[in-house]
C-alpha cells in the first residue's frame, strides 16, 4: 500500500486500490513554500481553478459540466503544513458500475481536472480582470470572516503573536494589502511558477487498475510540462525565556482562551520523539478522557470545552479553552498544572491503555474513506515518514510512561492569548417591523 | 431467543440491510458493512418539539424547554458517579450524543471490540440516575454551553428566523433551552419525560458495520429485559396559521459581514410519510436549480458581488412542521432578499427548463449512491427513516420517479400563499477589541 513512483521531475504518484466505495478519486498536491509575498496569491489561484477552464469559460458552465458528469466533485483546498503552503485539487467521481448511459465518466472527469489545471481560460494570456477582482473581494470576505468564529479568532492571533516574524504565523489568506497588490498579470506569472517550481503528490484512490491510474496521472504531467523544481522546508524556533501576553475583548457572552506551547521538535527530530509527542498530545487534551477533558472541564467545570493540537510540522502546541472572563485565570492555572502532572509521570496505566487504543481506532479507520487515507499519506510525506498506519500503530503502542513524560518536558508556554467576552445578555436588538 | 429478522435489499446498489423488533418492543437495524469502522446510534424519537405529552390514561403535562437535551447529558452520569463516557475509551470507541427537535441519540464508532462497546451503550442509556445535586451541576455546564451558541452567529440566525416564522410551534425554541427554563428543571421532571420517551417500543438502535444481524441480537439478548410493559405516547402541538410571526427581525453581533436568513413554513399536510419524502425532494431539487453553482440566478448575483460566496438552501421536513430557510452573506442583504423573493413569488415566469431538471435528477441520484460510502451516514440515515417512517431505499426509487411535468407543477404551486419571513444579523456598532 504504501509503494510510491516517481512519474516526473519531483512527481510522485501514490496508487491505492480499493473497491469498498461507490467513488473514485483523483488528486494533485502542489507543495509551496509559505511566503508573505505569496501567500495570498497562491489562495486567490485555488479560487480562479474553481470559476472554470477554457472549454467551460464560466462558474455556471464549468458547475453544470461538473453535473453532468454524475455530480462529480471538485475540491479546491489550500491548506498550512508546517511552513509550507499545499494547493490542493481532488476529482471525486462515481464508478463505473453506477453509470447507466456507458459514459466513460473516469476519463472525462480526470481530463476536466487536467483542463482546470493545465488549460485555464485567459484573456490575453492572463486570467480575466473580472475574476481576478471579484475573487479578490471574495477573500479579502473570508479573511474577514475569521471574526465570525471566537474560537478560530483566538486561535488565529495566538498564533501571530507567539510565532511574530515566523512564516507559520501567517493566515492563508494573507492580509487585504496583499490582496490588493494582486494584478491579473502577478497572478498568472505565479500560476506558472507554480506549475515549473512546486513539488507535486499525485494521488489515485479507486477500484481501477493500477495502469489506467498511473495512465490518467502521466496525462496531468504531460499537460504540466517542463518544470525546474524547488525543495521547502521549515524553520523550527525555539521558545523565548518570558511567557508572551496579550487581551482583547469583543463583542461575545463568553471568553476564549488560547495558549501556545513550543515541543523538543526540530527538523532532525527522530520519529520516536514524534510519536512520544503525538501519544502525550492525546493523553493531554485531545480525546474526550483526556486530562484536560476530565480535569478542566468535567471535574472542576471551568469551561465547556478544553482541548489541545500539536503539529509535529512545526514543533507547536496549542491549547483553546472556551471560559467565563473570571475563570480564565483559574482554567490557565488548571491547564498548567495537568501539563506538569504529565511532565512527573503521573499518568495512570489505564489513560495509557485509552489514548493508545484511540490511536489505534484512528490508524484502523484510516481505509474507511479515499480522504483519510489520502490525508493519512499526504501528511506522512511532508514528514519524510512512509509508514502505514499498521505500522505506526506498532510504535506508538510500544511507548512507555517514560517516552510520554519525557515530551512532555520539552512542552514549554511561550504565548497566552485572551479573547475576553465583554456583551450583556439581551444586548442585541430585535426589530419585529419589515424596514 | 428466535428474533423474526426482515430483509431489505436494494439489488441495482448491492445493499442490503435486517430490521428486526425484539421482544422488549426495541426496533433494531443491522447493515453489514465491509468497513473497519462500526457505527452505532441507539436513539430515541423524543427532542425539543415534544414539550406537551402524555400517557394513555395520563393527563397531558408541559414540561420547560431544554429538557430533551438536559436529560441527554444527565444520562452519562452513572448511579456510582462515574462517566459513561470513560467506559468506551478503553475499548477504543469513541462516544458521544446529540439531541435534535425530534431524536435524542446516543452513539459511538468503533474499530474494536464492538461487543463489549455495544453492551455499555445500551446499559447507560437504560439506567437513568438523576438527584438533585447531579441535575444542579449540569445546570452549571449547560449554561455555558448556551452561552457559547448564543455566540454563534450562525446559531442565533437559525433561531431568530424560525422565531420569525413560527408563532407557537416550539421549533422557534432553542433546543438546550435558556439558563431560565433548565433552572426549573428536576430528577422528578426528567423521571417523567425518562419514562415516557424511553419506553423500547419507542426507540430504535442502528448498527453499520462489519457484523451479522446474529451477532447483535445477541448483544442486545443479554443486555435488555424481554418483557416489558409499553403504553402509547400522545404529544400535542401548537396549530399553526399560515402567516409568519414577524416579517423581519434584525440583529447586532461581532460579525465581519452581515449574514442574512431567510424563508417560509409549509404548513401542508401529508397522508403518508412516502408523500413527505416526496415532498422533501422535491424542494430539494427546486433549490439546486435556482441556488447551487450552476445556476443562472446565483451566478447573476455572484458576479454582481450581492452574495458573498455560496447560499446555502436547506428544506427541513419534521413529522409536525416543515420550512425552507435560504442563507448567504451579503454587504447588501435587503436587495438580495428583495431579488430572491421576487424570483421565488413569480416563479412561473422563471421555471427550470427540462434539461436542467434531467441534470439535477442525475445529481440527486448520484449524491443518492454516495451517501452509502459511510457507516456513519448510513446509520443517520437509518435513523431517520425509523423517525420518518419511510424506508431507507426509498429515496432512490422516489428520486427515480420524479417526472418534469411533476417537477414543474410543484415549483409553480410551492410559493402561492407563502409569507416570507427575513433575519439580518448587521455588525455591531461599536468598536472591536
Amino acid at each position: 500500500m504504501n509503494e510510491t513512483k516517481i512519474i516526473g521531475e519531483e512527481i510522485t504518484l501514490r496508487y491505492l486500490p480499493t473497491d469498498l466505495f461507490t467513488t473514485e478519486y483523483f488528486s494533485v498536491h502542489f507543495v509551496l513554500p509559505l511566503r508573505e509575498d505569496t501567500v495570498s496569491a497562491y489562495s486567490l489561484l485555488a479560487k480562479m481553478f474553481k470559476r472554470g477552464c477554457r472549454a467551460y469559460p464560466s462558474q455556471g458552465s464549468f458547475a453544470k459540466r461538473l453535473e453532468e458528469l454524475y455530480a462529480s466533485s471538485l475540491g479546491i483546498s489550500v491548506t498550512k503544513q508546517g511552513e509550507r503552503q499545499v494547493l490542493s485539487l481532488g476529482m471525486d467521481f462515481l464508478s463505473s458500475r453506477f453509470v447507466f448511459d456507458g459514459a466513460d465518466i473516469g476519463r472525462e472527469a480526470c481530463a476536466l481536472l487536467c483542463d482546470v489545471l493545465c488549460d485555464p481560460y485567459l484573456e490575453n494570456g492572463a486570467f480575466p480582470l473580472g475574476w481576478v477582482e471579484r475573487e479578490k473581494t471574495a477573500l479579502k470576505d473570508q479573511l474577514r470572516a475569521t471574526l465570525n468564529d471566537k474560537r478560530a479568532y483566538a486561535m488565529k492571533r495566538c498564533r501571530e503573536i507567539m510565532c511574530a516574524g515566523e512564516a507559520y504565523s501567517l493566515a492563508l489568506e494573507g492580509t487585504e494589502d496583499r490582496i490588493d497588490a494582486i494584478t491579473s498579470a502577478s497572478l498568472t506569472a505565479l500560476y506558472k511558477k507554480m506549475l515549473s517550481e512546486a513539488q507535486v503528490e499525485i494521488f489515485y484512490i479507486g477500484s481501477e487498475e493500477e495502469a489506467v491510474a498511473e495512465e490518467r496521472a502521466r496525462a496531468l504531467v504531460k499537460a504540466i510540462g517542463e518544470r525546474s523544481p524547488k525543495r521547502n522546508t521549515t524553520v523550527f524556533s525555539p521558545c523565548v525565556d518570558t511567557v508572551k501576553r496579550v487581551t482583547e475583548s469583543v463583542d461575545a457572552l463568553q471568553g476564549k482562551l488560547a495558549m501556545g506551547f513550543r515541543t523538543a521538535i526540530t527538523e532532525n527530530a527522530r520519529v520516536a520523539e514524534k510519536d512520544a509527542l503525538l501519544l502525550f498530545n492525546i493523553i493531554y487534551g485531545s480525546s474526550p478522557i483526556s486530562k484536560l477533558f476530565m480535569n478542566v472541564r468535567e471535574k472542576l467545570s471551568l469551561c465547556y470545552y478544553c482541548a489541545s493540537r500539536n503539529d509535529n510540522q512545526k514543533g507547536v502546541l496549542f491549547v483553546q479553552s472556551g471560559v467565563e472572563n473570571e475563570k480564565a485565570e483559574n482554567a490557565e492555572s488548571e491547564i498548567l498544572l495537568q501539563l506538569k502532572e504529565i511532565q512527573d509521570g503521573r499518568v495512570t496505566e489505564d489513560e495509557m491503555l485509552a489514548a493508545k487504543q484511540a490511536f489505534r481506532d484512528l490508524t484502523r479507520s484510516v481505509s474507511d474513506s479515499p480522504s483519510t487515507l489520502e490525508q493519512w499519506y499526504l501528511t506522512r510525506t511532508m514528514q519524510g515518514d512512509n509508514r502505514t498506519p499498521e505500522q505506526m500503530n506498532e510504535a506508538i503502542n510500544a511507548l512507555s510512561v517514560e517516552d510520554v513524560a519525557r515530551a512532555a518536558r520539552g512542552v514549554r508556554l511561550d504565548t497566552v492569548f485572551f479573547l475576553a467576552g465583554n456583551a450583556k445578555e439581551g444586548e442585541v436588538t430585535v426589530n419585529g417591523e419589515l424596514h | 431467543m428466535a428474533n423474526c429478522i426482515e430483509c431489505f435489499e436494494n439489488l441495482s446498489l448491492g445493499e442490503k440491510y435486517y430490521k428486526t423488533v425484539h421482544p422488549s418492543g426495541l426496533t433494531v437495524f443491522v447493515y453489514p458493512k465491509k468497513l473497519s469502522t462500526a457505527y452505532v446510534m441507539f436513539s430515541t424519537r423524543y427532542g425539543s418539539l415534544q414539550k406537551s405529552f402524555r400517557l394513555e390514561g395520563e393527563e397531558f403535562c408541559t414540561v420547560p424547554d431544554g429538557v430533551a437535551h438536559f436529560l441527554e447529558h444527565k444520562l452519562f452520569e452513572e448511579e456510582d458517579g462515574s462517566d459513561a463516557f470513560a467506559k468506551f475509551a478503553p475499548l477504543g470507541a469513541s462516544a458521544n450524543a446529540f439531541t435534535s427537535h425530534e431524536v435524542t441519540s446516543y452513539l459511538f464508532s468503533t474499530t474494536d471490540h464492538l461487543d463489549d462497546a455495544l453492551t455499555v451503550l445500551l446499559d447507560f442509556v437504560t439506567h437513568p440516575y438523576f438527584t438533585e445535586e447531579n441535575v444542579q451541576k449540569e445546570q452549571g455546564i449547560i449554561g455555558q454551553e448556551i452561552g457559547m451558541c448564543k455566540d454563534d452567529p450562525n446559531n442565533r440566525l437559525y433561531y431568530s428566523l424560525l422565531e420569525g416564522l413560527y408563532h407557537a410551534h416550539n421549533v422557534r425554541t432553542d433546543i438546550a433551552g435558556t439558563v431560565e427554563t433548565i433552572s426549573k428543571i428536576t430528577p422528578d421532571i426528567l423521571y417523567r419525560c425518562y419514562n415516557t420517551f424511553y419506553q423500547l417500543s419507542n426507540m430504535v438502535l442502528v448498527v453499520c458495520g462489519n457484523v451479522t444481524p446474529e451477532d447483535v441480537m445477541t448483544v442486545v439478548d443479554h443486555v435488555l429485559p424481554r418483557d416489558t410493559s409499553s403504553s402509547i405516547i400522545e404529544c400535542r402541538y401548537p396549530q399553526e396559521e399560515a402567516s409568519v410571526a414577524r416579517p423581519y427581525t434584525e440583529l447586532h453581533m461581532s460579525v465581519a459581514t452581515p449574514l442574512l436568513a431567510f424563508g417560509v413554513k409549509d404548513i401542508t399536510v401529508f397522508d403518508n410519510a412516502g408523500d413527505r419524502l416526496r415532498h422533501g425532494i422535491l424542494a430539494e431539487m427546486l433549490g439546486k436549480c435556482f441556488f447551487s453553482r450552476s445556476s443562472d440566478f446565483y451566478n447573476t448575483l455572484y458576479d454582481e458581488g450581492l452574495v458573498s460566496k455560496s447560499m446555502s438552501y436547506s428544506f427541513d421536513v419534521l413529522n409536525s412542521c416543515a420550512y425552507l430557510m435560504i442563507s448567504a452573506e451579503s454587504e447588501n442583504p435587503k436587495e438580495l432578499f428583495e431579488r430572491t423573493k421576487s424570483l421565488l413569488q413569480n416563479i412561473s415566469e422563471n421555471l427550470p427548463a427540462e434539461e436542467d431538471f434531467l441534470r439535477i435528477k442525475r445529481v440527486m441520484y448520484a449524491n443518492h449512491i454516495r451517501s452509502f460510502d459511510s457507516t456513519e451516514s448510513i446509520a443517520f440515515a437509518l435513523t431517520d427513516s425509523f423517525i420518518s417512517g419511510c424506508e431507507l431505499f426509498s429515496a432512490g426509487e422516489i428520486i427515480a420517479s420524479i417526472t418534469y411535468e411533476e417537477f414543474i407543477h410543484f415549483a409553480s404551486t410551492f410559493f402561492v400563499g407563502k409569507e416570507f419571513s427575513l433575519s439580518v444579523i448587521y455588525p455591531s456598532l461599536k468598536e472591536e477589541t
